[in-house]
């Protein structure tokens, strides 16, 4: 079974404008028709400039936001249906962009306790879930602390702690990183790839960074509320011009590469990090 | 206006079992016109330090000079300091508030009880500065994309005509295009009207492309102090204090290692693109 499928996913809505002639309604098409399937153990990507519905997109996963049209199913489960949503959440967790919108507790094992507790789990399985999710994000010693006086990358951590504490088999991060500095980027994206690697969790990251989307097994992107292009990194980060004119980037790495091949020079399309520049420029220097 | 610190120190909660040196005895200045970067992780004092550039908070030791005068000798003048230092803070668009785009940038000069016509011109030129179009004046500023309110936000503070202008974090948390928007109205607000920018980012790339200067800040003290060229060659001093250099960077950093003769201090994507072509096409010896 698929852990999420989309068939014709469609999302509307209206959206008052005011006029000259009083208020106007204008239907507004976030998701147009989406179809896609993400395998369990996956790590996504999701890619879009602001407003082209990637955020939409990954409100529908968590069941927060219900298809206008079309179908979508989280393991099996349809997100129309009204008695599946605790299960639906249980299974996909979600980690937003801002830590403090996330933490409720005035002390760090108790907001990781808190959605376990709404569950209604036994006291003994919660202490023991919490435990673990602390030790998975590599935060035991915080555990006592007040999530006031964490940085920014900790907050984001633990805020991913309160959501393996649900043993979801899912977790979609809604842009994790976009309030961080590169030492709490780093610690997030460490802490998605070991849950993806280790815990077999399968990751949707939504990002505007495109070093971190180069680590994902297929990265999606949306544009105006259409899946545009899917593939693996390296075959979606070589068509440089096409991912401009939807409003992205590519890692440096990857266009300076492109303005060589442009120039004539036979460097592979597909160059992503560092290490690889490094490789080919090598290469190239061995056999001229 | 320069901008002249002398021995700067700000101890938090002083006194107290919370008590945090967040600037160490800091000396620095910034002439007229120029275009600083200011980088440093989470807590390494750089807030703090732009806070005490505008007299939001005063020092615990050492004294800040505007022109040669201390900001807090005369506690009346500290609004006219705020004046001519203008601060656009982190998200500065959850500040927006007005009904028009047209009325929130026009909110500070009209506090400054200027002219009517001066308010006039000095919201059309802030507005035309950040590139946000006449037909959005008499929109909502809610109704806009979230680079535009930021631009509009940066406009409330150019409204002012302030003589430096202090960005912190200004392209967090936007998209590509958002980003590169509010580069270029950086870039034109500097150019177009000569004024001293400070810009405050965790985006190494976005300071490799703009700035005449970079400051790192480092556990409250002034780690670095030099041009993009300075500073970025030193990769491996940036890592250990939490930060990175721009992704080309490295790739000299590596060749070098690896025993090729490149430079050091190339930063930037276009220089990138100049040097390695360079680089490939020279027959090896």
């Amino acid at each position: 079974m698929k852990m999420v499928k989309a068939e014709g996913l469609t999302y509307e809505y209206i959206k008052m404008l005011e006029t000259d002639h009083g208020t106007e309604e204008e239907k507004v098409s976030a998701l147009k028709a989406v179809n896609l399937e993400i395998e369990k153990g996956e790590f996504v990507v999701v890619l879009g400039h602001n407003g082209s519905g990637k955020s939409t997109f990954a409100k529908h996963i968590n069941a927060l936001l219900e298809p206008t049209k079309g179908t979508l199913w989280i393991k099996g489960m349809n997100t129309k249906n009204g008695e599946l949503v605790w299960d639906i959440r249980q299974t996909a967790g979600m980690v937003f962009q801002n830590p403090d919108n996330q933490l409720v507790a005035t002390v760090v094992e108790e907001d990781i306790a808190f959605g376990p507790e709404n569950m209604g789990i036994a006291p003994a399985e919660i202490r023991r879930r919490v435990d673990e999710a602390l030790a998975t994000v590599r935060m035991q010693k915080y555990a006592t602390h007040s999530p006031s006086k964490l940085s920014g990358g900790q907050k984001q951590r633990i805020a991913i702690a309160g959501v393996l504490a649900m043993k979801p088999d899912c977790i979609v991060l809604d842009e994790p990183t976009a309030m961080l500095d590169p030492v709490g980027r780093k610690e997030v994206m460490e802490t998605i790839e070991r849950l993806n690697k280790d815990e077999g969790i399968t990751i949707i990251l939504i990002t505007h960074y495109m070093d971190e989307a180069v680590r994902g097994d297929r990265v999606y992107v949306i544009d105006d509320g259409e899946v545009v292009m899917q593939g693996r990194p390296k075959e979606i980060f070589s068509q440089v011009e096409r991912l401009q004119q939807y409003g992205l980037d590519v890692p440096q790495v990857t266009e300076v590469a492109h303005f060589l091949r442009m120039e004539g020079i036979d460097i592979p399309p597909d160059i992503l990090t560092v290490e690889e520049m490094v490789g080919a420029l090598c290469q190239l220097k061995l056999t001229t | 206006m320069s901008i002249k610190i002398n021995h700067l120190t700000h101890i938090y909660n002083s006194g107290t079992a919370f008590e945090k040196k967040a600037l160490d005895d800091v000396s620095l200045e910034i002439r007229k016109g120029e275009f600083v970067g200011l980088i440093g992780h989470t807590g390494s004092g750089k807030s703090t330090l732009i806070q005490h550039l505008n007299g939001i908070i005063p020092p615990t030791q050492g004294e800040i000079l505007l022109d040669g005068e201390n900001i807090h000798k005369d506690k009346a003048k500290l609004k006219e300091v705020r004046r001519r230092i203008g601060l656009a803070f982190q998200y500065p668009e959850y500040q927006l508030f007005e009904m028009t785009v047209y009325k929130d940038v026009a909110f500070g000069p009209t506090n400054m009880q200027l002219p009517k016509e001066e308010i006039h011109a000095n919201v059309v030129s802030a507005l035309e500065t950040v590139g946000i179009a006449p037909e959005l004046y008499e929109k909502s500023p809610f109704e806009l994309s979230g680079g535009q309110k930021r631009r509009v936000a940066i406009a409330g503070v150019l409204a002012m005509n302030p003589e430096v202008l202090i960005l912190d974090e200004p392209t967090a948390g936007l998209d590509p295009k958002g980003r590169d928007e509010i580069l270029q109205a950086i870039k034109r607000l500097h150019e177009e009207r000569g004024i001293t920018v400070i810009l405050v980012s965790h985006s190494m790339e976005d300071v490799a492309k703009l700035v005449d200067r970079i400051i790192v800040m480092h556990d409250g003290k002034i780690a670095m102090l030099g041009t993009p060229k300075e500073v970025f060659c030193h990769v491996k001093d940036l890592e250990s204090m939490g930060l990175a250099a721009p992704q080309v960077s490295y790739v000299f950093t590596a060749l070098k290692e690896k025993g090729y003769e490149v430079p050091l201090d190339v930063y930037t994507v276009e220089e990138a693109k100049k040097v390695l072509l360079n680089f490939v096409k020279q027959v090896s010896v």
